[in-house]
């Protein structure tokens, strides 16, 4: 009878004074994003959860190192919620990273430490390290269009090199019932372009083909690609510590192998031609192109 | 590789060691200065003529006298004085009591490497008789016509200070000069270099290592190197926009500039990319070789207003406008 009166208070006075035995807040890590493009944020979201009966518990906001991200926004709240009929209490601190460049950007492993004034009692938490996968925004095709059209007549036949990639994948969807105006547009215009194209030259094309990247790379990296030759363009590309070095050694190779073809009259073969082709498109799509020609 | 082109880079590859063993020679005596040694050889090898522009005790005179030395040709060096006359420089007539006829005396422009050193303090009239020397390739004096040497090679020499008592090259003459090049410091490591190797009183020997036939067949090869239309077209747009900066989207240079480079700048440039593209063992010229030398060629065709000198801008300025506006093909 004694023992059965007894045991919530004791068990209270337990929870009290002898802390360790108190249960432990818990922590939820979350990042938003594990992989993003170069334009995106990406945040850490971090929660700790305890019964309010249990502590006061305060949090010191934790000391972050991150490589090749940039921290956009932070900010901490707190609120209380009811579970299974208890009253708990939820602390969050979310922040906001932004990438620097093209790669794999990482948190370092944190720690965060908390603490119940009311008895000086507190612990902390470690957090492993997070990492993060930047790649190469998507390239727009509208913008694509605009920086033709600005980029001047010679445009067109850029663009027909493109059409002749995505031509397959444009007539699939106009065959479709539910094909809309536009791509009808992009096939015509496909047609009126291939047409332009088969009357070029492969070295006029090449050298639309290299003024397309020059673009490509002036708009991304917002350097004076145009007006820069290639040695420059690379020497400036190399300084620039968001850009890895891998790309740097793809954006070298196809300049060498367009090069020549512009200026010393080297001909390539369609196989050549086609894969340089390919090689300049997927690197401003973002992809790699596996292989040789 | 085109055929044709592909051979040439052959031709230009199997005769670099040339080059090589030119550059090594020069670089016995001359410490650092790969800039101005590698301009001088640009002129021998596309037959232009230099003008240099620096600060005394920069290794101008020497670097010249040294390439002469290297060359194995004919060399004089002329001290442009205020009191030099046109017949100091071409030669004149003498006349001989004896048989009571008129004998031609040449003067020092009868050689193959002219050093015209300090040619701002000559007047007008003797840098007129060289100038003239230096287009036509041949002289005049009575009645006869002398050609003169080949290869014919001027490098003139003129101070930016000490202004006083100069007579400043007229802008028609400067034209004639393919390169104009501005010499500066030594970097501390090749003065301490230049300390070591001219504290001694050993002389330093120059074997001399190309003669004038092989000039001509380095030349020969040099002409084959191809230009694209491409190049030909950024050249172009390069020299018309110091005359029509608006159409290149460069209004704000129209009221600094008062005369454009001419049609010769045109012409140099697309030589002087062509010797370019040999020394970097290439038959044919990339956009980086009319970047690299541009500047030197152009320097000294753009002529600009007393806004832009109020301005406080050069035509250095400007040419670097330019370079920076016009699209690289």
């Amino acid at each position: 009878m004694f023992i059965s009166k007894a045991l919530p208070k004791l068990l209270l006075f337990l929870l009290c004074f002898c802390p360790s035995l108190r249960a432990e807040p818990k922590l939820d890590v979350v990042l938003s994003n594990q992989k993003i493009s170069l334009e995106e944020t990406t945040s850490l979201s971090i929660q700790v959860e305890w019964p309010r009966k249990e502590a006061q518990y305060t949090f010191a906001f934790p000391k972050l190192r991150f490589n090749f991200l940039t921290l956009e926004q932070q900010g901490e709240s707190q609120e209380t919620f009811i579970q299974s009929g208890e009253e708990w209490l939820r602390k969050t601190f979310l922040i906001t990273l932004k990438p620097q460049g093209i790669g794999q950007g990482k948190i370092d492993s944190f720690v965060i430490h908390y603490l119940d004034p009311s008895n000086q009692k507190g612990g902390s938490f470690t957090v492993d390290e997070q990492f993060i996968t930047v790649t190469r925004p998507p390239f727009k095709l509208s913008s694509l269009h605009l920086l033709l059209l600005t980029a001047g007549g010679g445009g067109a036949v850029i663009l027909a090199v493109f059409f002749l990639l995505w031509r397959g994948r444009a007539k699939k969807a106009v065959k479709s019932s539910d094909a809309s105006s536009e791509q009808h547009q992009a096939v015509n215009a496909a047609k009126a372009i291939a047409e332009a194209y088969s009357k070029k030259s492969q070295k006029d094309l090449l050298h639309e083909l290299s003024t397309l990247l020059r673009h490509f790379i002036h708009e991304q990296y917002k350097s004076k690609a145009a007006q820069m030759t290639d040695q420059e363009l690379l020497d400036y590309l190399k300084t620039q510590s968001q850009i890895p070095r891998y790309e740097c050694d793809s954006i070298q190779k196809m300049f060498n192998q367009l090069h020549e073809a512009k200026f010393a009259g080297t001909q390539l073969n369609e196989r050549e031609f086609n894969h340089l082709t390919k090689e300049v498109i997927h690197y401003i799509e973002g992809k790699q192109v596996v292989g040789n020609p | 590789m085109d055929v044709a082109i592909k051979e040439v880079t052959n031709k230009v590859k199997e005769t670099s060691a040339v080059i090589q063993e030119l550059t090594r020679e020069i670089g016995k005596v001359i410490v650092g200065q790969h800039y101005l040694v590698e301009r001088l050889l640009i002129a021998l090898l596309a037959d232009g003529h230099i003008l240099i522009e620096g600060v005394p005790g920069l290794a101008k005179t020497l670097s010249v006298r040294t390439l002469a030395r290297a060359v194995n040709t004919k060399f004089q060096r002329i001290q442009f004085t205020p009191d030099l006359l046109p017949a100091d420089l071409i030669g004149t007539l003498v006349y001989s009591p004896k048989d009571g006829n008129f004998t031609t005396k040449k003067g020092p422009i009868f050689a193959n490497i002219i050093l015209a050193d300090e040619i701002n303090r000559a007047p007008s009239k003797v840098q007129s008789a060289l100038l003239e020397a230096m287009q036509e390739r041949q002289v005049t004096i009575g009645e006869t016509t002398f050609p003169l040497p080949k290869p014919f090679l001027v490098l003139a020499t003129q101070n930016p200070i000490e202004q006083e008592g100069t007579y400043p090259l007229p802008e028609a003459q400067i034209d004639r000069f393919m390169l104009k090049l501005v010499v500066t410091y030594p970097n501390k490591k090749e003065e301490k270099e230049i300390l070591e190797r001219m504290s001694t009183a050993r002389e330093i020997e120059v074997n001399p290592v190309i003669d004038p036939v092989k000039i001509f067949e380095l030349r020969a090869i040099v002409s084959q190197i191809y230009v694209d239309e491409k190049i030909k077209d950024y050249i172009l747009d390069l020299v018309f926009a110091t005359r029509e900066p608006a159409q290149y989207r460069l209004e704000s240079l129209k009221p600094l500039i008062s005369y454009g480079a001419s049609p010769r700048a045109s012409i140099m440039l697309t030589l002087a990319a062509k010797a370019q593209a040999f020394l970097r063992g290439r038959g044919y010229v990339t956009p980086d070789d009319v970047k690299q030398i541009g500047m030197d060629v152009l320097r000294h065709r753009v002529l600009i207003t007393y806004e832009a000198e109020a301005e406080d801008m050069t035509s250095e300025d400007i040419v670097k406008k330019i370079f920076d506006q016009i699209e690289v093909p």
